[in-house]
């Protein structure tokens, strides 16, 4: 049986600590207010932890995943000496957690907007996502997008989060500022993070047929 | 004044029906709310600052970089880690350094020297890369330190919240041009220890079964709804933050407006950075703030460059007038800007202009902030 939770939108009350509070001193508390309150706490727990995580301008892609693995965006050569021709880039560990109080995973999106020289080639981005940073491998789970449009299209790759991949990243981590002198640790606890790659690839294998990317950002949604 | 420790990070569920008129009311609920509400408050900030890939030309090996935080409450610890790496194909050592000092819009400052900056961020740690070919992929290859900056600390130093926002300006110097900086990134941190002294904040124990509801100052129900309010208008998200070196700014030099040389996803098209804004009031739009570092170079005294922000609910601008070549300036923070709501995502888009053919408006730094209704 589902449950409600939140009426899903902002409930504005009275300024908080001002002589009209809702909740001020001596106030007898009342089913409504409560009500309001507990639906609006779950609307922010939802919405707060869906954010912008990374951006990176534009770029120009025109090389392949090597053979003999071509267009297989499980072989993107991590450990090239020179990224010209590939997007390849660190996107950055971010903390996640599961969607407010419904214990669903959010989804993690890459897009951006790109176009092929030819209608031939495939312009192609994946988006890795790793519990710790390190680097990916051929066994790193992803997702990917691609298009063979001239003209300049969307590109979304959409992966989707598991609970299994957010413990995973569980890090218990105590923030204690190397200051001068050093303070007392006042608080700690574990939370979860992700690290995430972002590869890009063309199919020409061509410098003289190159793809063009658009700005690319990372965010999180909302479980579908 | 109480602390509470939350043990771990939750958002309890809390079924409107507890609290339905003429249900008998119970500790639980209201002790569970308690948690739900510090959990909307400081269990998700979502500002965050980060730096692409800065490297050096081989001949000079000091890059700086400015990135943007407005100090909301939310946080109290920011969490930076960054990456280096290095370009040496057999094996050979490099290193750099990395220094912080921050400023707020009020010209207070705090230095890389005092002592709310941790060790390791004072320009003071050689921070080693080695690469071996064949063997250690690059992404493997550097060190990933990680530091944490104490918000209450710099606040103590000298800097104020409500001087908004405050500029990070980061120092990277490197070895040799064989280093680099693959990333830097800042992340506001969940708060696990709930203090009365805070702005906000609840203590579930003010709700114990059998004992009279806590309601006293500045604990208790009275607090309640300020709690759940920062769950809104504390926590910002950086819906856009892209900072560059200061030797490879976006350029404009059009009379005209004009997408930033290298921002282009074809010719003469601006990129679009697409985004998701925050959802509090179902399709309203979401209102939003933002900034430029910009550098405005072979003008004079009464010309002016104009950065214009265009999402899908409309453009805001910003204006400013020649002072020196030289300088790198922060723009007004810019209201009356929003978000589009009503389909699943809206995109960020930057152009700009010059008042006369000539000078060169050079920017280092984009940053779009929220800025909640109450």
């Amino acid at each position: 049986m589902s449950t409600i939770t939140t009426a899903s939108r902002w409930i504005a009350l009275p300024t908080a600590a001002g002589a009209a509070d809702r909740a001020r001193k001596n106030q007898p508390a009342d089913g409504a207010l409560m009500q309001v309150l507990s639906s609006n706490a779950t609307l922010a727990c939802r919405e707060n932890g869906l954010r912008t995580l990374w951006e990176r301008g534009p770029a120009e892609v025109y090389l392949n995943t090597p053979s003999p693995h071509p267009d297989q965006p499980e072989w993107m050569p991590w450990n090239v000496q020179t990224e010209t021709g590939y997007l390849i880039d660190y996107a950055g560990t971010h903390r996640v957690r599961s969607w407010g109080e419904t214990g669903f995973s959010p989804r993690i999106v890459l897009a951006t907007r790109g176009s092929v020289s030819s209608a031939l080639y495939d312009l192609v981005i994946a988006l890795y996502v790793l519990p710790l940073a390190g680097y990916p491998d051929n066994f790193t789970p992803y997702a990917v997008a691609r298009t063979n449009s001239t003209s300049t299209a969307d590109l979304v790759a959409v992966y989707t989060l598991t609970p299994e991949v957010i413990s995973a990243g569980a890090r218990h981590e105590v923030p204690s500022p190397g200051t001068s002198p050093p303070v007392p640790v006042t608080e700690m606890g574990p939370d979860a993070a992700v690290a995430l790659y972002v590869g890009a690839y063309c199919t020409s294998n061509s410098s003289g047929q190159k793809a063009l990317l658009g700005g690319l950002t990372i965010y999180l949604e909302e479980p579908a | 004044m109480s602390t509470n420790q939350r043990p771990f990070l939750q958002s309890p569920a809390l079924e409107a029906r507890s609290f339905a008129t003429g249900t008998t009311a119970a500790a639980s609920a209201t002790a569970t709310l308690a948690e739900l509400a510090d959990d909307a408050a400081t269990g998700n900030p979502g500002q965050r600052m980060t730096l692409g890939k800065i490297v050096n030309d081989g001949l000079t090996f000091d890059r700086f970089a400015s990135t943007y935080y407005i100090a909301a409450g939310a946080a109290r610890f920011l969490r930076v880690c960054f990456e280096v790496e290095s370009a040496y194909a057999a094996g050979l050592q490099t290193w750099l350094t990395v220094g912080l000092a921050i400023q707020d819009s009020a010209g207070n400052t705090v230095s890389p020297s005092s002592t709310a900056i941790p060790y390791g961020l004072k320009n003071d740690v050689d921070y080693s890369a080695w690469f071996n070919l064949g063997a250690a992929p690059r992404f493997a290859s550097g060190q990933r330190p990680v530091f944490w900056l104490d918000v209450e600390a710099l606040i103590t130093a000298g800097l104020v919240a409500a001087d908004a926002p405050w500029r990070f300006a980061w120092t990277i110097s490197m070895h040799d041009a064989n280093a680099y900086l693959r990333g830097l990134q800042v992340e506001e941190r969940a708060q696990f220890l709930i203090d009365e002294s805070a702005a906000f904040g609840q203590i579930p124990t003010d709700y114990l079964p059998r004992y009279a509801v806590v309601d006293g100052t500045p604990g208790g129900m009275q607090r309640l709804w300020e709690t759940v309010r920062g769950g809104n208008v504390a926590n910002l998200r950086t819906y856009h933050g892209m900072s560059r070196g200061d030797t490879s700014p976006w350029l404009v030099s059009a009379t005209s407006f004009a997408p930033f040389g290298s921002d282009t996803e074809s010719t003469g098209v601006a990129a679009r950075y697409r985004v998701r804004g925050r959802r509090m009031r179902g399709a309203t739009a979401c209102p939003v703030r933002w900034c430029v570092l910009y550098k405005f170079t072979g003008g004079s005294a009464g010309q002016t460059a104009t950065v214009k922000l265009t999402t899908g609910t409309g453009s805001t601008t910003v204006t400013v007038s020649w002072a020196d070549n030289t300088t790198w300036y922060t723009s007004a923070l810019v209201t009356g800007a929003s978000l589009d709501n009503t389909t699943t995502h809206d995109d960020v888009v930057w152009s700009g202009l010059v008042s006369t053919s000539g000078p060169i408006l050079s920017v280092a730094a984009r940053y779009v902030f929220d800025d909640p209704s109450p």
